[in-house]
């Protein structure tokens, strides 16, 4: 007599049910490097620069019509700002700086600075 | 948005995969049930051909790492699926919950298949997994991506009984799509049941 047996209760086919509508309704945009060092950063100026508010600041990358937004800090920019202290973030000037930076543009047709952030964290 | 064709592919193909694994499964139990068919007594189909069923849980802290960014995170993986004598062929779903070293939080939700065999107490696993990872963003909505990749595992049976297993063990897996790699170990201990011999 089996006494334990979750096959014969369909158990794979369970699994199945689960995760199938789970993926078909999930979307996908993927992890991008950029975007996700951003928001390291974003995380670590939210944590130490306590008299601004980062809110604003986009880390997301977005084309729309005529022009594509990138993440406000590039990974460099953002690497360094992981990299420092609170203490360094506040006495070089990083958290205002970081605080003012513009969203970084490019124009479908050229154009745009993309490197308008790249002195925000040295 | 620009993954959605490969996630389409990939998606496609985990699901024939799974399906077709689920199929696979099938003929075992009805073999079981009807032993006359096969012309041998009930005592031989059983020694022989048939499946016992295992069904396993694993939990244990694991690192992961996404590019450059290193996640600290609790896994626990749960298992079912058919044994014949020293080898088993185990469905997996799983749950990571953690977050990055900058405090964004991270999950993952996974499913997979791995071909397990046991060596007297040492068990060696080896199959592929397809997972949704999310990280948080730090102030609204999050980054997702649906990974698939090979993953491996060694376990040690601390204690173990014809019918149950206690272990430990480590895991390694690698998971990818496009550009985007996650990758890293994970220890466990873990319980495992199998039905009657």
């Amino acid at each position: 007599m089996r006494r334990f047996n979750p096959l014969a209760k369909g158990g794979a086919r369970l699994l199945l049910a689960f995760f199938v509508p789970l993926l078909l309704l999930h979307g996908c945009d993927g992890i991008q490097e950029d975007e996700l060092e951003c928001e390291q950063a974003l995380a670590h100026l939210h944590e130490c620069c306590v008299k601004r508010d980062f809110s604003e600041i986009s880390c997301r990358t977005t084309a729309g019509c005529g022009s594509t937004t990138y993440p406000t800090y590039p990974t460099v920019v953002a690497v360094c700002i992981q990299e420092k202290s609170c203490a360094e973030l506040a006495a070089e000037g990083i958290c205002d700086r970081a605080f003012s930076a513009e969203p970084r543009v490019a124009p479908a047709d050229g154009g745009g600075d993309l490197s308008a952030n790249d002195e925000v964290c040295r | 948005m620009t993954c959605k064709r490969s996630c389409r592919t990939m998606f496609s193909f985990a699901s024939r995969l799974a399906i077709l694994t689920t199929f696979l499964v099938t003929p075992a139990r009805a073999e079981e049930a009807t032993p006359e068919r096969t012309g041998t007594t009930p005592a031989a189909s059983t020694e022989q051909s048939s499946a016992r069923s295992l069904f396993r849980v694993e939990l244990g802290p694991t690192f992961q790492r996404v590019f450059r960014v290193p996640v600290y995170a609790g896994e626990i993986e749960v298992g079912m699926g058919p044994q014949w004598r020293e080898f088993a062929l185990v469905f997996t779903t799983g749950l990571l919950v953690g977050e990055t070293n900058g405090g964004l939080t991270a999950n993952r939700g996974s499913f997979g298949v791995n071909a397990e065999w046991q060596l007297d107490r040492v068990r060696f696993g080896l199959g592929f997994r397809a997972s949704i990872f999310r990280i948080s963003r730090e102030y609204d909505g999050a980054m997702a991506a649906f990974l698939i990749g090979p993953r491996g595992s060694l376990a040690y049976d601390l204690y173990s009984s014809p019918t149950f297993a206690l272990n430990a063990g480590a895991r390694l897996a690698l998971e990818a799509n496009g550009p985007t790699t996650i990758w890293g170990p994970s220890l466990f201990i873990g319980a495992r049941f199998s039905g009657d011999p």
